[in-house]
């Protein structure tokens, strides 16, 4: 049986005027999963934050959070979200912690010392009573996951999360993200152009470019997938590199990417490995070196969204 | 609902924390005070009388004056009669009352120097004085049968008479011209074109000199009432002589009680007077007499006092004569405004009088300009405001925080609607604090009078300070369409310079024009009732006397004049007009607010 998704994205669609931003997008998000939420800049992934968020309005398609229409029941549906939107932006001229009073009321059922746990668990203690204007792009940004976090939500948005944190911030906010998803079941979307925390944070990654869902796998698999298929040679010098590119240009199954004077990369099904080595062996190309290439989740982005380096 | 006051109150929090809002608010404070301030700084009390001693040269100097001025004037009648005969016999006429008039005050300022009084100063003793100028005359009149005395009764005769029959003659012409425009009763344009030409007629009376009244050319002429000295003409010599007696008693007594008593029998025995109008001027004279027991010539509340009881009697004439001021007939409408002119006067000279109102015309002014201020003051702020409330947030992003938050956008937007209308009121009542605290503590206990509206043929009366508080609050239409108007455009071009660059423009610059036109082509002019601003400030249909100055006007606004209070119906065109204007205004800032992305 499946499982019931936290947020359900279903066909959807936006224009604006007649540029086609959104087309036809489906996705699932899970109680407990880390979702990283990929693409280039234009793909249409903070358009479809906005959307789930209620910022925009759908021409077509249907959300649910929660089991809740996001278009019939929209106060039932987003009383189960929490986020933030592009930039952190808050009342500049109000306290951190009265920013936080504010969206309180609006969750009657949230406890007011629930705002001292968010200011703590964001380590905020210090600066949440001065004015937001004074805080930091940081600071800003920790408040407003403060403020995300407020209710406990079931469904949590973050676009850019990491936008001014600092490392130990970044890496502060990963470890919060996995106890929240893994530990307490929060389903968490997270948008990012940091593909490394995505890498270490997320449990699937879903990518889209104009306005399309162009992948959606766990992140494992897409890794499991690719760390066999390239394997990295390296020559004795370029000479003999350049003997080696002669050699497979006769065999362009195998891809071949330069990526360092006597180093390249082929990309090769694990039983072709022996083959390869056996020819170049009978063409005497002095080979110092092969091994398996370890793909990073950023390889394959740019790979997928053909923004990555070429493979030819 | 409950989320929609949720919203409410973190509107306020965010207005709290706001620098401008303190900031208007403690300008329109001070603003109201300042002028309180300025106000009492420019108003005129009554000094003390002036001394005899100060006058007596003046007096000596407007003697030698009025000799010059007397001789001139015979000189130029003598011309005029030898040159121009007939011809001239009205301005003849004329000239004549005049150096009548010149001869009376000459023999006053002689007797009041003769008898050390000071005419300038002294109300009562000036009187006495006057009187005694008329029983001279009179005296002289028969004793000598003199021609002065004689050309002087001749002008006043052939005046009266001719100005009679220029009455009878006007009044049948205006009546004629009341029976043609009741025999046209679906006519309603000629209707309206007629009454003008019935309004132009009446001016054209008053403005003529030859229609005007001869008791009040005298009565300008010398700035005050004089008996005329013929009323005395019919008497004998020896009563003559014991009014003379009598007033040279009083006069060596000064004593105004006295003199009150004098001018109490003279008013009994005047036979040109009614019951009703005897009984009016007796208890103004017991009033004078209990406000002011010693004849001071100035004294607390005299501008008061006199002002109501000179309204009062013109209303009671008028109902009594059939006429106004102008001698022109009472129309049914006049007659009414003359009836509830009469009820508010008549209340207010019969409140107790313990601590009558002591300061002059600006004062009087006071609260209304405070309000008027104190209302654009908050028309400012609520511009600045509701100019920002939607688009300063979009372009900030601080309206992630609401959208984010599970409520529906048109709760975000009642919510801000509900504010923009409880900071109007907020803000008036502020203005209403501040300017009642100043009336009280800068201006006078003046304020502890009511403010008097007839209803039919009774007298409503509301205590100042709810008097006030209810034009204040009836101010609030005024600023919440503003904010209403600066709110939809906040909405529609998500730009706060723009929202409010534009209902500034709107609100100060094509008011201006409005205010221009309606001064310029008159209250009536048609043009005036198709711009959008006629019925945006309601509080002038609530509370007319604020703009009109109705009887109450003369307590509260410092001026008076024939505009009617009446208690209107909500159910009339400013009501519903203001209401869809609202509506309209808020609908189209709801639409694009709720429908548009963010």
């Amino acid at each position: 049986m499946e499982k019931k998704a936290s947020l359900a994205v279903r066909n959807l669609y936006k224009a604006f005027g007649k540029h086609q931003v959104i087309e036809d997008l489906s996705f699932d998000l899970h109680a407990g999963e880390i979702l990283g939420f990929l693409g280039p800049n234009g793909a249409g992934k903070s358009t479809t934050i906005k959307l789930i968020m209620g910022f925009l309005t759908l021409d077509y398609g249907e959300i649910t959070i929660c089991g809740k229409n996001h278009r019939t029941e929209y106060e039932a549906a987003m009383q189960n979200i929490g986020g933030i939107v592009e930039n952190p932006e808050m009342y500049h001229y109000l306290s951190g912690r009265l920013n936080l009073e504010m969206y309180r009321r609006l969750h009657p059922e949230v406890e007011k010392s629930r705002i001292d746990e968010v200011i703590e668990l964001l380590h905020m203690q210090n600066r949440a009573d001065q004015k937001v204007k004074r805080y930091s792009l940081g600071m800003k940004q920790r408040m407003c996951i403060a403020q995300a976090l407020l209710h406990k939500p079931k469904v949590l948005i973050l676009d850019e999360p990491t936008n001014g944190l600092d490392p130990s911030g970044i890496r502060e906010l990963r470890d919060l993200l996995v106890k929240l998803a893994h530990e307490d079941g929060v389903a968490v979307l997270v948008s990012s152009h940091q593909l490394t925390e995505i890498q270490k944070m997320c449990d699937r990654v879903i990518i889209i470019n104009q306005g399309k869902l162009i992948d959606n796998q766990p992140i494992n698999q897409i890794l499991q997938q690719t760390e066999h298929n390239l394997t990295l040679f390296q020559f004795l010098d370029a000479t003999q590199m350049n003997k080696a590119l002669d050699l497979f240009n006769d065999n362009l199954f195998y891809k071949p990417s330069i990526v360092d004077q006597n180093k390249l990369i082929l990309t090769l099904e694990e039983n072709q490995i022996p083959e390869v080595i056996f020819r170049l062996s009978q063409a005497h190309i002095a080979l110092t070196s092969v091994q398996p290439q370890q793909t990073n989740l950023e390889e394959i982005y740019l790979s997928v969204t053909g923004g990555g380096r070429p493979i030819e | 609902m409950n989320k929609i006051f949720v919203l409410l109150r973190n509107e306020w929090t965010k207005i709290l924390h706001k620098k401008i809002f303190y900031i208007v608010l403690i300008l329109t404070v001070l603003g109201i005070v300042a002028l309180g301030g300025i106000v009492k700084l420019f108003s005129h009390y009554y000094d003390d009388g002036i001394a005899f001693s100060e006058t007596e040269n003046d007096m000596k100097n407007e003697i030698h004056n009025i000799e010059i001025e007397i001789s001139d004037l015979e000189q130029y009648i003598e011309n005029i009669e030898e040159n121009n005969g007939s011809n001239q016999t009205q301005n003849l006429i004329n000239l004549q009352t005049s150096l009548a008039s010149l001869k009376h005050y000459k023999i006053m300022l002689e007797l009041g120097l003769a008898k050390n009084i000071n005419i300038f100063s002294s109300d009562f003793r000036r009187q006495l004085i006057s009187d005694l100028a008329d029983l001279q005359l009179a005296k002289e009149s028969i004793l000598t049968d003199s021609q002065k005395a004689d050309e002087t009764v001749l002008a006043y005769e052939a005046i009266t008479e001719e100005n009679e029959a220029e009455i009878d003659e006007a009044a049948m012409e205006k009546s004629a011209m009341e029976e043609s425009i009741a025999s046209e009763p679906n006519a309603e344009e000629s209707k309206i074109d007629k009454a003008e030409d019935l309004s132009d007629f009446e001016n054209d009376l008053a403005d003529s000199n030859d229609f005007y009244p001869i008791e009040k050319q005298s009565s300008e002429f010398f700035e005050y009432d004089f008996h005329s000295y013929e009323e005395y003409t019919g008497l004998t010599i020896d009563a003559i002589e014991q009014k003379i007696k009598n007033i040279d008693q009083i006069i060596e007594q000064d004593n105004y009680a006295a003199f009150i008593d004098y001018q109490i029998n003279h008013v009994k025995s005047n036979q040109s007077l009614n019951e009703k109008q005897k009984e009016i001027k007796i208890s103004d004279l017991e009033l004078e007499l209990q406000v002011n027991p010693t004849g001071e010539p100035n004294y607390p509340g005299k501008y008061y006092f006199l002002s109501l009881q000179n309204i009062r009697n013109n209303a009671l004439s008028a109902m009594t004569n059939g006429y106004t001021s102008l001698y022109s007939p009472l129309l049914p409408i006049e007659l009414e405004e003359a009836k509830r002119d009469y009820l508010v006067t008549n209340y207010y000279l019969n409140l107790p009088f313990t601590d009558p109102p002591t300061v002059d015309y600006p004062i009087y002014l006071y609260p209304s300009l405070a309000i008027y201020l104190g209302t654009y003051a908050i028309i400012c702020l609520i511009i600045i405001l509701a100019g920002s409330t939607i688009s300063q947030e979009i372009s900030t992003g601080s309206i992630k925080g609401l959208i984010i938050a599970p409520v529906k956008r048109y709760k975000i937007f009642s919510a801000k609607v509900l504010c923009i209308f409880s900071i109007s009121l907020i803000g008036m009542l502020i203005v209403y604090l501040a300017t009642l605290i100043s009336s009280y503590a800068l201006i006078e206990p003046f304020y502890r009078l009511p403010y008097a509206f007839a209803i039919g043929n009774n007298v409503a009366a509301l205590q100042f300070p709810v008097y006030l508080l209810l034009l204040s609050i009836s101010k609030v239409s005024f600023v919440f369409i503003t904010g209403t108007i600066a709110l939809m455009f906040s909405s529609i071009t998500r730009s706060t310079s723009i929202s409010v660059g534009i209902t500034m423009v709107l609100q100060f610059g094509l008011l201006g024009v409005y205010n221009f036109i309606k001064l310029i082509s008159g209250k009536s002019h048609p043009i005036i009732t198709f711009l959008p601003f006629e019925y945006l400030d309601l509080s002038k249909y609530i509370f007319p006397t604020i703009n009109d100055n109705s009887y109450s006007g003369i307590i509260f606004s410092g001026a008076y004049s024939h505009h009617e209070f009446v208690l209107r119906s909500p159910v009339s065109i400013p009501y519903i007009y203001w209401f869809v204007m609202v509506v309209c205004f808020i609908w189209i800032a709801r639409d694009s607010f709720v429908k548009n992305d963010i």
